[in-house]
């Protein structure tokens, strides 16, 4: 093993790892708040003003870490019809459908960064934070993604597909 | 848009997954629309998943990862077997009426088909029945639990549409009883013409036994359900509220949530609703292009040039549905279709709640049709049989399905009777 490649997949590995124990977090986490607003609202009948917004934002980070970590996980639903009866298509199928997967997340990268630093100038409502805290994760979670098509590619090759082994790697 | 739409079943066809496809196909649109900001593509995604309707979605998954425990599954089973066991039709009749209680704790159909199917092959197959009979069953039972809520595709129809998720709910419930009633007389002729046994009478010692044993799986769904119609609860808290329900049934009355259980059941939560949600914010990009560019009324005033109104609208949207959702997996073939189709109703008069009942009727025999299915694979796996035998089994419980599938779509009726006297949905027009 080359030392680029075992770093490519090694970092692949512990961001995986990262990205698991984030999301626990992040569940359990969005789980208590919002189980708060609902107690505080029902039970105490004096709701908390800030958990609808912390749970919200919350939402998008679980979406966008998930999201990149189920590219690792080939979680993601597609269409493989095509590649199961036209195997000699395979590498180029793989290949074109690399391609588009990268490209949209480049852009989601790149428009994810100039909303970020919009959204530095701007405060939440509730609880009075920079947004740009919210929309990190758009940026990183499409970078995180990225990463995993590159470790995918050099682990399998040109004919790397997203979809390769799909729904077989549960989480670890 | 041309362009964008055909490079988005360009993207399919590749194989590109459904998620990246929508959002890279929208790109290509807004790249060739003048003075379009490219920046919309970020703030799109983020606007979908800012939303505390759709929070609902995770909370599900995680109350149905955590119901799924073995225990709780096979307790409910049991239950089904007390009461409905030594009925003709014996086992069959404890997979559909199994199906019917387990459906209304867990809001994913592929789920319960795993679950339920696990249980019940085996013992089926012990008791005589062929692998494929047995996979035919559940692959149908399975399709009908998708009209029982919770259910996952009615809260992404309902943030989507602005139709109340709760009614959405509601009208779920008398179609899957028609569904579940058809399923069980058309399963026990044909047990019977099979020559299969029904089990033995249980006595009613043992039934009560049995549904005290189940008491507190099946409380969640009168958590669900109380909450919601007493107005109290959004069905983003109620399930919030399942959620927890199942981490302290599970974790302390059944102790049989552990730990690292507990831990896998929040990361695939996780994972899940990414696939799931980055698939809603790629629609989101889709849905301004096809606003911006009037799709939805173009294809109305189409409709109606060809003569056609509302049931051609919706005898096309039923072959429609049933053929893509067999192809894309159920809700991400709904993702795609909503933005357009639905204001496309909208624009012909047609009601949203009983239309949406009948995408989700659709999608139940979608998800199991032959060969794509993607329920059906699951299905194929537990019970260890080919596509041809099971087909041979399936396609009379399809076509029953798709008979009860028309009686939905004919008699709305059916659909509104319970969210109205609940006091949840007011009929248009009514």
């Amino acid at each position: 093993m080359t030392q680029p490649r075992r770093f490519i997949l090694g970092l692949d590995r512990a961001l995986g790892q990262i990205e698991s124990a984030l999301l626990a977090a992040m569940v359990a986490t969005i789980t208590a708040v919002t189980f708060a607003q609902v107690f505080t609202r029902y039970v105490l009948e004096d709701p908390l003003i800030w958990t609808e917004e912390v749970a919200r934002y919350l939402f998008v980070w679980i979406t966008l870490i998930g999201g990149a970590a189920a590219v690792r996980t080939r979680g993601h639903f597609g269409l493989d019809i095509l590649r199961r009866f036209a195997p000699p298509l395979r590498v180029a199928l793989g290949l074109a459908t690399m391609l588009v997967t990268a490209g949209f997340l480049a852009l989601l990268l790149y428009t994810g960064i100039a909303e970020t630093r919009q959204a530095a100038l701007q405060l939440s409502p509730a609880l009075q934070v920079r947004m740009h805290w919210a929309y990190l994760c758009i940026p990183i979670g499409a970078a995180l993604a990225l990463w995993h098509l590159l470790a995918q590619w050099v682990s399998s090759g040109v004919g790397a597909h997203p979809l390769d082994g799909q729904h077989k790697q549960e989480t670890e | 848009m041309t362009a964008s739409l055909a490079a988005f079943l360009a993207f399919v066809a590749l194989g590109v997954p459904i998620a990246f496809a929508l959002g890279g196909a929208a790109a290509i649109g807004l790249a060739l629309m003048e003075g379009a900001p490219l920046a919309i593509i970020a703030s799109r995604v983020f606007g979908a998943v800012d939303s505390f309707t759709l929070l609902a979605i995770p909370f599900f998954i995680l109350a149905g990862e955590l119901m799924e425990t073995g225990g709780i599954s096979r307790r409910l089973m049991d239950l089904a077997r007390a009461w409905v066991g030594h009925m003709r039709g014996g086992l069959g009749n404890v997979v559909i009426f199994g199906m019917v209680l387990f459906s209304g704790v867990s809001g994913s159909t592929q789920a319960d088909a795993a679950a339920v199917g696990s249980l019940m092959i085996p013992s089926m197959k012990r008791h005589g029945y062929s692998a494929a009979r047995a996979g035919a069953i559940v692959a149908a039972a399975s399709g009908m639990g998708i009209l029982i809520p919770p259910c996952l595709t009615m809260v992404v129809y309902g943030s989507i549409t602005n139709v109340s998720i709760g009614a959405l709910f509601a009208a779920g419930l008398l179609p899957a009883l028609v569904m579940a009633l058809a399923l069980a007389v058309h399963q026990m002729i044909d047990s019977k013409r099979a020559g299969l046994e029904p089990e033995p009478r249980v006595s009613w010692r043992l039934r009560l036994r049995a549904l005290a044993s189940a008491s507190g799986a099946l409380m969640m769904p009168v958590i669900i359900f109380g909450g919601i119609r007493g107005g109290a609860f959004t069905p983003t808290e109620a399930a919030v509220v399942a959620a927890v329900y199942a981490v302290l049934v599970g974790g302390l009355v059944y102790r049989e949530i552990s730990w690292s259980f507990l831990y896998r059941a929040l990361v695939r939560t996780g994972l899940v609703s990414g696939v799931v949600m980055l698939m809603i914010g790629g629609a989101n990009i889709f849905a301004w292009l096809m606003t911006v560019e009037q799709v939805p009324h173009k294809l109305a005033a189409l409709i109606q040039s060809a003569g056609g109104g509302k049931t051609l609208f919706v005898a096309l949207s039923i072959v429609v549905f049933l053929l893509l959702f067999a192809l894309l997996d159920g809700l991400p073939g709904m993702l795609m279709l909503v933005p357009v189709i639905v204001p496309t109703a909208q624009q012909l008069g047609i009601d949203l709640l009983h239309y949406g009942i009948i995408m989700t009727t659709v999608m139940g025999v979608a998800l199991f049709l032959p060969p794509f299915g993607v329920g059906l694979f699951i299905v194929l796996g537990i019970a260890g049989c080919g596509m041809r035998e099971i087909t041979r089994h399936l396609l009379p419980y399809i076509a029953t399905m798709l008979v009860v599938a028309l009686v939905i779509a004919l008699v709305p009726w059916l659909s509104y009777v319970v969210p109205v006297a609940m006091g949840l949905y007011t009929v248009p027009g009514m």
